[in-house]
């Protein structure tokens, strides 16, 4: 059984005091004023990068993800691990690093997450509905309501 | 020599709105409407000051037309040393650029020619300061030989270019400044061999099935090349960089998407092991499972070895990140035990791995 662990990363000065660090991915003496500490190990901030992508820790955020002897990036972890779906507006195929809209059971691209009448997006704050599973905005939900509802009266 | 340039500006400043006015004569507006605003206010200054020395004035009418070239203009009564001087500062990097200037320079010293033509096409092109026409055969020479050090560095792209050769001939020839390019690599606006249908065309006056192939040729050419292009742009959206939009060439492209594809391959032939010997890790299976945890161990040193540089020991935990993802322990162990159809037995498994 595998366990993932989210690990920090932090960037320390080198101590002037005491012998210098080795670096854990090139097991040389660190000699630059900055230096990384992950994984109770320190790193050259050039060594500490992701399997996948090949970036650096350092600057890219910080945490560190490790799996199957694998040191990556929070981008390349669900990459690679992650849990992948389908879009409930586009049926297409989700990747796992991508951000998403949730409601109720339903995931959304990012981007299909509009009125699916209007396709206009929503602000932060605004009310959508969903009906007959697709979402709408607050005029399209009522306008549909009240036409709904005048029928009825009519009959 | 900025101390005299000052007190003229001043000077100039009522003026030069009246100046911008196109009742002027040719002179003035094709250089006002030049790059540099500076030079533009020190043309009208030309103009306005006709009370100065003949030979002054030709300077400055001289000066400005040949130095507007997207430089601040500096000094407006062209002494020729300042001048120059100026020029020898833009020679690095007219050198670096076209390979041409420093001998053009010297041609000017030489001839002090005024009447130089002024292409318009000079103006979008700020490197280049002079039209290059071919009455200097040693400008050409020069150029010649300061182009072939240049592709050198880049022998990968003279590659690509199958009819590198022959442009390399053709803007030798005295070609003036169209190139878009500085000598790294042919522009496709130079001038190329023609084609065979092309010649055939030409000679037999062109008769209308044939330029009808030929267009047709093209553009079937130009939707094989879009084609080629879209996989190439669908492919770079898999592979992962750091920055996800970081542009590659089509070299890297190829080259990193094979490197992915073995690490994703690796990296599954190890979470194979790793599934295996982690379920079959009760009893019976325990010595096998720690021979395969050996031959995993070595999997994985060849895989970080040569697909990354880093290095790390396994380590236990929990960890749950806030994206997408949810349950993915059991989800990654119930999708790995899925697409294990063909493994069923971690015994099995073992067993497979023996004969291998």
């Amino acid at each position: 059984m595998v366990f993932d662990k989210e690990e920090s990363v932090s960037l320390v000065p080198l101590q002037s005091k005491g012998k210098p660090r080795v670096c854990a991915g090139c097991n040389r003496r660190i000699m630059d004023r900055f230096m990384l500490q992950a994984l109770d190990r320190y790193w050259h901030e050039d060594c500490l990068k992701c399997a996948c992508c090949d970036c650096r820790l350092g600057d890219v955020g910080s945490t560190l993800y490790t799996r199957a002897n694998l040191i990556l990036c929070h981008k390349d972890y669900l990459r690679l691990f992650g849990m992948t779906g389908n879009c409930a507006a586009c049926s297409k195929v989700i990747p796992a690093f991508e951000m998403v809209m949730r409601a109720r059971e339903n995931v959304y691209h990012l981007d299909c997450f509009a009125c699916q009448l209007c396709s206009q997006r929503f602000c932060v704050g605004d009310k959508f509905f969903l009906k007959n599973n697709m979402i709408l905005c607050q005029l399209d939900y009522e306008g549909g309501h009240q036409n709904g509802n005048s029928a009825d009266q009519a009959l | 020599m900025m101390e005299k340039r000052k007190p003229e500006f001043r000077h100039l400043s009522p003026i030069v709105n009246g100046c911008k006015s196109p009742q002027h004569d040719s002179l003035t507006t094709s250089i006002t409407g030049r790059v540099s605003g500076e030079g533009g206010e020190a043309v009208s200054e030309t103009q306005e000051n006709t009370t100065a020395a003949s030979g002054d004035s030709a300077e400055r009418k001289r000066v400005p037309r040949e130095h507007c070239n997207g430089t601040i203009f500096i000094n407006g009564v062209s002494k020729e040393t300042a001048y120059h001087s100026e020029l020898k500062k833009l020679v690095p990097v007219i050198e670096l650029a076209r390979g041409g200037g420093p001998v053009d320079i010297k041609a000017r010293e030489q001839t002090a020619d005024i009447n130089h033509k002024v292409q318009t096409t000079e103006l979008c092109r700020p490197q280049i300061p002079l039209p290059l026409d071919s009455r200097d055969p040693l400008l050409s020479e020069t150029r010649m030989v300061q182009l072939s050090p240049l592709a050198f560095p880049l022998p990968a792209r003279a590659m690509l270019y199958s009819n590198f050769a022959q442009p390399l001939a053709t803007m030798n020839s005295g070609y003036g400044g169209e190139t878009e390019q500085y000598g790294m690599y042919p522009s496709h606006r130079i001038k190329r061999r023609p084609a065979p249908y092309e010649i055939e065309i030409n000679d037999d006056n062109g008769s209308q099935p044939k330029i009808v192939r030929r267009i047709f040729t093209n553009s079937r050419e130009r939707w094989r090349q879009q084609n080629v292009n879209g996989a190439f742009a669908d492919l770079r959206q898999l592979i992962p960089t750091h920055p996800p939009d970081k542009k590659l060439s089509k070299n890297e492209i190829l080259r990193l998407a094979m490197k992915y594809i073995n690490f994703l391959a690796k990296l599954l032939d190890d979470q194979e092991g790793v599934v295996g010997g982690g379920s079959g890790a009760e009893g019976a299976w325990a010595p096998e499972g720690h021979e395969e945890s050996l031959v995993r161990e070595e999997l994985l040193q060849g895989m970080l070895s040569s697909s990354n540089s880093s290095c790390g020991s396994l380590l236990g935990g929990d960890g749950s990140p806030d994206s997408y993802t949810e349950d993915q322990d059991s989800s990654v162990e119930s999708r790995t035990q899925t697409s294990r159809v063909l493994h069923p037995h971690s015994g099995l498994h073992m067993d497979e791995h023996n004969h291998r």
